[in-house]
Order: structure tokens, then sequence, then C-alpha cells
């Protein structure tokens, strides 16, 4: 079993518009380059990218928005047809972009199932088959002789998820497939991608969720510019990625090099004389990989509490003038806003003194 | 061009094979429309119905023919334009009304064309029930050439095929062809003989005849109405078929890899 691209470059070509001088010539850290050819100016989406996938490999595709990665994905499923190079595979390729895709709002749950099978390629049999595992999964037992206009956004996701998942072919592509949805579906979600990533033997997924696609992932590949900017063994691609985009990107680094320490502290002048950081808090949570948490400073002299931001489970975040011993920092989880962890700022400690 | 042509016949292969696909799709559309309406698609049959009772009723006013014979060709001429007007305008929006399914799944291309062009049979299947009911009020003795009328029913699905191929893709691209031809169509009715029959003035007859819409409409109508084949408006008929299959073959391979950009 294999899926390979070979040297593909795909173009979109642009619409001439009457205001060009706008932004032609800039140089964007965002989409595809400019580019111009006898006179047809294009965007170049995908430049010169080749890969090889086999038996048992899962791809994360990651890079900023319009680097490439839906493009990339739909060039695998044969959306798109490449200007030049090729794709071939040995199987079906299911492209999943869009769970909803095909739903009728006015046919019943049963109906739709039906119609997902058809448009993936199954027979009429092959559905039936499939019908009585879909409708366990879905849970909403009844609800399946309704129309679907009736079910909760939620519901309709468990029943797009399901139908999805049972009929997709041995090598997948999906994009950002995980969506909305509430925290308990979510985990019923990665429960089922265990056994739906075991299935298919070749997957490939773009998401924006780095947590996740550690979860799932063997390989990654970094696009930029529809350029392979790095492309290797999951973990490594991704802590590279991860390292240059998290907001405090470059913190991040810097807090690599404050050594391995979990939970919140607030690092030494000596510790940060190594990273050359003003003075800062740092923290590392472990166990929270891919919560979302909320950082904020409470005055408990004013009685009052500041919310600073939503950050990762590690980060570096400099401290500003106003902050005050006595002060106290605390890290909520965004989703139940337990408190995760707190710090109290001390007294005449050094930590407020400059490297 | 030539791997295009091939790429393209297995496009065709693999959307016939998907036939229960294009069916279930073209059956939902239909339902869709009359969901949760007490008529249901009976609609199709009373507005059918309806509008042309009235136009045979204020038009047969000013028409000198016999009200049966005129009421049996307003009858049998509208409901033949009415499933060419809804099948070329359907036929130019059928990649763009299906944008989604095009950008979201490798569905072969001529799935889109099928589903357009069996909905608007299915539609059409009532309407052909509703003129095969007015024939009982038919003026003229019954002959076997009234059988004729079946391969021209034959014709408007080849060339419905076709010209979905050909228009679905080039009104994707050029958006404004979509409009021009709606109000083209609408403009072309008038200068058809529906409403009014072609022998009341030479100018009209000279109009009629170098409308390609006269012919099609002739091919089904005369059969049924006057126990006549037309062998002038078959051989144009023909003509238009064999330019448009070869046409179409053209367009298609060359724009099945443009299609997801243009959508």
């Amino acid at each position: 079993m294999f899926l390979s691209a070979k040297n593909i470059t795909l173009d979109f070509p642009l619409e001439k518009s009457s205001d060009e001088h706008v932004w032609l010539g800039t140089e964007s850290a965002l989409g595809g380059r400019v580019c111009t050819q006898g006179g047809q100016r294009y965007i170049r989406a995908l430049d010169d990218l080749s890969l090889d996938l086999h038996a048992g490999d899962r791809l994360a595709l990651v890079g900023h928005n319009g680097s490439g990665k839906s493009t990339l994905l739909r060039v695998l499923a044969g959306i798109y047809h490449p200007d030049k190079g090729s794709v071939e595979s040995d199987h079906a390729v299911s492209g999943i972009f869009n769970m909803h895709l095909g739903f009728r709002q006015e046919a019943t749950g049963y109906r739709n199932i039906v119609l997902k099978g058809l448009v993936a390629g199954r027979s009429r049999a092959e559905i039936e088959e499939a019908l009585p595992s879909i409708s366990e999964f879905t849970g909403l037992g009844p609800y399946l002789d309704m129309p679907l206009h009736t079910y909760s956004q939620g519901m309709a996701m468990r029943l797009a998820f399901a139908v999805t998942t049972a009929f997709s072919n041995q090598i997948l592509v999906m994009d950002e497939w995980i969506g909305a949805g509430d925290a308990q579906f979510r985990e019923k979600i990665v429960e089922r991608m265990n056994s739906f990533v075991n299935a298919a033997t070749i997957i490939v997924v773009a998401s924006h969720s780095q947590g996740l696609l550690r979860r799932i992932a063997t390989k990654a590949l970094w696009l930029e510019h529809g350029r392979i900017h790095r492309y290797g063994p999951a973990n490594e691609v991704l802590d590279a990625y991860e390292a240059q985009t998290s907001p405090v990107g470059s913190a991040i680094r810097r807090l690599a090099a404050l050594g391995t320490r979990s939970g919140m502290w607030l690092p030494t002048p000596q510790e940060r004389a190594e990273a050359g950081e003003p003075p800062c808090l740092a923290w590392n949570l472990v166990d929270k990989l891919d919560v979302p948490l909320k950082l904020c400073v409470r005055d408990p002299l004013r009685s009052s509490e500041q919310f600073i931001g939503n950050v990762g489970h590690r980060g570096l975040w400099p401290l500003p003038t106003w902050i005050r011993p006595g002060m106290e920092f605390t890290l909520h989880d965004a989703t139940d806003q337990c408190e995760v962890a707190t710090l109290t700022l001390p007294e005449a400690a050094g930590v407020l003194a400059g490297p | 061009m030539v791997p295009s042509i091939i790429a393209s016949k297995r496009d065709w292969h693999q959307a016939l094979r998907l036939a229960p696909l294009w069916t279930n799709l073209a059956i939902e559309d239909l339902r869709d429309r009359y969901r949760r309406t007490v008529l249901g698609i009976s609609w199709i049959i009373v507005s059918f119905a309806l509008f042309v009772a009235v136009k045979v009723v204020v038009f047969g006013q000013m028409a000198a023919t016999p009200m049966a014979e005129f009421g049996l060709f307003v009858t049998l001429g509208f409901g033949l334009w009415s499933y060419i007007n809804s099948m070329v305008v359907d036929a130019c929006t059928a990649y763009m009304h299906s944008r989604p399914w095009i950008l979201g799944t490798s569905i072969p291309y001529p799935v889109f064309l099928l589903q357009a062009t069996l909905r608007n049979w299915l539609v059409f299947g009532l309407v052909l029930a509703v003129m095969a009911a007015a024939l009982y009020w038919k003026p003229t003795p019954w002959s076997p050439r009234a059988l004729y009328a079946i391969p021209g029913l034959l014709i408007y699905l080849v060339t419905s095929i076709w010209l979905a191929a050909i228009l679905a893709p080039l009104c994707a691209r050029y958006r404004d062809l979509y409009h021009a031809i709606q109000t083209g169509m609408r403009l072309l009715f008038f200068v058809t003989p529906i409403l009014w029959m072609p022998s009341i003035s030479g100018i009209l007859g000279q109009i009629a005849r170098l409308n390609p819409m006269t012919h099609y409409i002739d091919i089904v109508r005369d059969p049924l109405l006057y126990d006549r084949v037309p062998a002038g408006s078959w051989w144009v008929v023909l003509a238009i078929n064999a330019i448009g299959l070869v046409a179409s073959v053209v367009v298609y391979a060359a724009t099945r890899r443009k299609v997801a950009h243009w959508v």
C-alpha cells in the first residue's frame, strides 16, 4: 500500500483586478507566492512537493494559514489536479473535508446514512450491513427516524462522524476533522479515532491541534509557502513548529534552556541570565497537555483579578512593570474554571531585578 | 488532449457505475423542494395544468384555430418547452450548485450532470403524464406515426447530457454566461411557436424556421398532433446533436482539471 506525490506544483490563477498595485510586490508571511508568467498572474499554492507514504504511516500536516495544507490534502484526495507532477496510490483515497457534506436537513437520520454511503461509493447491501453499528455508535436511537433538522448540533455531529468514519477507505486524508463538539463527545471521537486510525492504513491529517496530532501522527510535514519546510518524525517536526509559532515562541525556546522543571515558578536571575530573559513567570504543566489554560493575576490589596490571556501548557510570561510583590499568579483550566496552579510573588525577592 | 479524453472516459464510466448515487440525489432534490407540502410533487401537475389552461383560454381568443387543436398545440408545446427551459438553466448551474461536493469529494463530475438531467426528467415525467392525458381531446384520428415522438424524446435526453457537459463548466468559468442564457431562453420562448401557430404570418414562420427550438418541439409535437414526421426538423436536430456531442467531448476533456478552481 502506498500514497505518493511526485514533484507536484499547483497554481491558482488570479483574476485581473483593478487595484493590483495595492499588494503587488509585497511579500506576505501567509499564503503561497504570487508569480507572473506570460502576463498571467497566479498563486503558487504548492511548489515542487514530493512525499512518499506507506502502510502504517500517519502524516500530520502543519503550517501557517494558507501555507498549502488543505490544497495538498485536496490534491492527494484527487479533488485538485496538479499542474505538474503526479499523485499515485494503489487504493482508493477517502477525503474528509466537511463531515456535514451531503446531509439533507429534511431527510431522516437513516436516509442520510444511506445517502452518505452512496456518496462513498458503497452498494446498498454494504450500507444495510453497516447500519446497525452506525446507529449504535451514534446513540441516537429513535431520532434516526426523524428529520435531521430536529437534531441539535451535537447530535448532527455524532451522526456525521459515525457515518463518515464507517464509510472511509484505507487511505484517508482529513482536514481539521475534529471540529467543535462538547468535551464528552470529543473524547468519544478520540476513542473512535483510535480504531478508525487502526482501520485505515495510511492517514494524512491537517490540524491546528498540536496535542491531537502528537497522539496519532508518526510523521509530520511542515509546509511554508507551499514548500516543504521540514519533514520527519512527528515529535521532532511538531516541536520545532510549536517552538517557532507559539505566541511566546522565542520564549519557549528559551524556556527549554531553563530546564525540564514542572509546575509554576519564577526563574532566578541566574537561570534567566543564561536565557537572557527579563523578569518572568514560567510554567510547565505536563499533565495539562492540550488543555486550554487561562493566566490571571490577582491583587489581594485591591481584591481584583486581571485576565492576562489564554496560554498553553508551558510558557513564559515577561512580567510587566505594574507587577508588585504580593500579587498572585493563577492558571485556570478554561473549560471548567478549576485552578491548576498558583504562585504568589514573594516580598523582597530578587525576581524583579533585571539579569 | 488524448490523455484528457481517456481520463474523461474513465470519469463517465465511473459515474455510470454510481447510478444509485445520482438517482438518489436527484430524488432527494425533488423531495426537498416539495417537503412539508400537502400536495407534494403533484404540485408539478397542478401548476402545469393550471398554467396551460389559462394560456389556452387567453391566447385561444386570439387564435384562428379551433379550440381543441389550439389547446393541444399549447399543452404539448409548453410541456416540451418547460422541460427544455429548466434543463438548460439547470445545466448551467450543475457544477456551481455542487460546489461543496466538487471541493469536498473526488466524485467524478458527470455524476452532477446526470443528477441534474435525471431531476429534470422526473419533473418532465409528470408533465408528460398531463400531456398524455390532454391527448384525449385530440381532434384528429390516431395512427402509428405518433410513435415517432418516442425517438424525439430520446433526442431530448441525449441533448440534455451533452449540453450539461458543455454549459456546466463554461458557466462556472464565465458567470455572465449563465445570466445571458437565462435571459436568452426567456426571449427565445416568444420566438418559438408555442403560443402562436407559425402559419399565421410569413415573418413569424420565417423566424420559427431559423429557431432551433422550433425543430426540437416539432419532432415530438408534430407526430402526436398532426400524424406527421417533420423530416427537415429531424435533420436539423440530428446535426445539432452531432456537433454538440463532439463539442461536449472537447469541452469536458479541456475543463475537467480546472473545474475545482472555477466553482
